[in-house]
Order: structure tokens, then sequence, then C-alpha cells
């Protein structure tokens, strides 16, 4: 990461750093990982990996291809307009379907209704699934 | 300002949260901006002792404790001050004040216009 960023005036230095922080945090909090289990991933202290995060530090460019490899990402995950240095974007990453985002799109769909009575029976078919499937487990 | 929450939990949020909960997870709806609660699932009673009606237009900060972890608090801020989703595992306390664990996945919910006007947080406490 150094090297990458050596090239750079010092305050875009700065803000390069500033934006892997940003990107370390975002991803981390993504995959519901405390500052002390990421440590570990990368074998430092979470006092150390906090600075990685604020930005107070900077991460070296072998804990960001460890921290990409973990949470399945390209290392262009965490640096700034990758695009614009011709670099390739980073890989799609696979969807999550927990709990917590399925039950963000059924409210986005329903919030998406224009109509009282499709949002009735919206419902409706929801708690349709929601009693076969309470009969299904008896 | 409460006006506008009940028009949305009338028109929105309210049957969908209740009808998707699952078991032994609290549903947690936050309005943006200030990010106040406007709605409790059930179970947040039994997780937390606060009735829906103590909770209710004031901030989820009001679980919080000495033992509340500050890098929790300020994972929340970025997620909330980011509209990105994330799962924050906090520290929180009962009414009671006795503190328990859990894990909280905290969802943007955006509106027609593409901007964030609520958050949906799952909260599920974490064993042991």
């Amino acid at each position: 990461m150094e090297d990458a960023v050596s090239d750079l005036p010092p305050r875009a230095e700065e803000d390069a750093y500033a934006h892997v922080g940003r990107s370390l945090r975002k991803l981390r909090l993504e995959r519901g990982l405390t500052q002390a289990q990421a440590a570990r991933v990368i074998s430092v202290s979470p006092q150390q990996y906090q600075k990685y995060e604020d930005a107070h530090s900077k991460c070296s460019l072998n804990y960001l291809i460890a921290l990409a490899d973990h949470y399945g990402v390209s290392v262009n995950a965490f640096l700034p307009d990758c695009a614009d240095h011709g670099t390739a974007p980073a890989a799609p990453q696979p969807e999550i379907a927990n709990e917590a985002d399925l039950l963000a799109r059924l409210v986005t769909a329903f919030v998406g209704l224009d109509d009282a009575e499709e949002k009735l029976r919206f419902v409706q078919l929801i708690e349709a699934v929601g009693s076969a499937h309470g009969r299904g487990g008896e | 300002m409460l006006e506008s929450y009940n028009r949305f939990l009338e028109e929105n949020a309210d049957d969908v949260t209740r009808a998707a909960a699952a078991g032994h997870s609290a549903v947690i709806c936050l309005a943006t901006p200030g990010v106040p609660v406007i709605y409790v699932s059930d179970v947040f009673e039994s997780h937390t002792g606060y009735k829906p009606s103590e909770v209710i237009g004031k901030s989820l900060s009001i679980l919080q404790g000495p033992m509340t972890e500050a890098q929790a608090i300020e994972d929340f801020r970025f997620l909330i001050e980011n509209g990105v989703p994330g799962t924050v595992r906090i520290t929180n306390y009962r009414k009671d004040k006795t503190p328990f664990v859990h894990e909280c996945a905290l969802r943007p919910i955006k509106n027609a216009q593409g901007n964030v006007s609520h958050f949906i947080a799952i909260q599920t406490p974490v064993a042991g």
C-alpha cells in the first residue's frame, strides 16, 4: 500500500489512506466482524487495526491482500478510484441472503407498491407462507 | 414528527415486519434523520424489558451502559452516516440494568428518490 501511494502529494496520500480506512470498516461491518476479529486475520493487535481504519497508521499492502482474501473481494475494493488507473474492477460479491438483507428487501418491495389492495395481498401472502411453514413444522 | 412515524407504520412497515420477524430476533425500525425508534417487534420487550411505548420516539442509546463498547457505537454511527448495511456486536443493558450481548444487523431502506429514509435493525442475542 505504501508503494502504491508513495508518489502521491501529501494531501492526496492522506485522502487515499482515509479511503482505505473507510473501506476497511465498511467491508468488516458488512461481514459482521469486530475490529478484534479483523485484527486476528492479519495478526496485529486490535489497537493497531483500529489505527488502520482511522487512517492513523498506513495499512501495508500485504495486510490489505490478506483481508481482501479473507473477505473474498479484490484488493481493489479497498483502494480509491481503481477504475481510473486501469486496474480491474473488484469481482462481484455473492449475494448474502441473511435475515436482515431479506427483511430489508421485503420492506423495500412493500414500500414500492402503490396500491393499498396490493399491499394487503402482499402481507396476506407472507402470512400464508408463514402459517403453512408453522403447520409443516408441527 | 410522531405523526409521520405512525403514517409510515400504517402504510408500510408494521404488518410486513411483524409477518417477517423470526422467533428469537427482535425487529426494530428506525427513521432518519436522528434515527429514533419508530417500531419494535414483540420480542424486543423480552430481550430488553422495555415496552414499545418506552422506546418509540427515542434513540437506541437508551440501551447503552458502562460496558457498551465505544467501538460498536462508532461502527453504528459509520453505518448510519454512510447509509450502508452492516452487523455490529454490542453489549447493551436491559431495563433492569443487566447487560446482554447481541448482534445487530442494520439495513438501510431507501425511498423512491433513492434516499435512506429508514433503517431496519435485527437484534439477535449472542449465546454465552
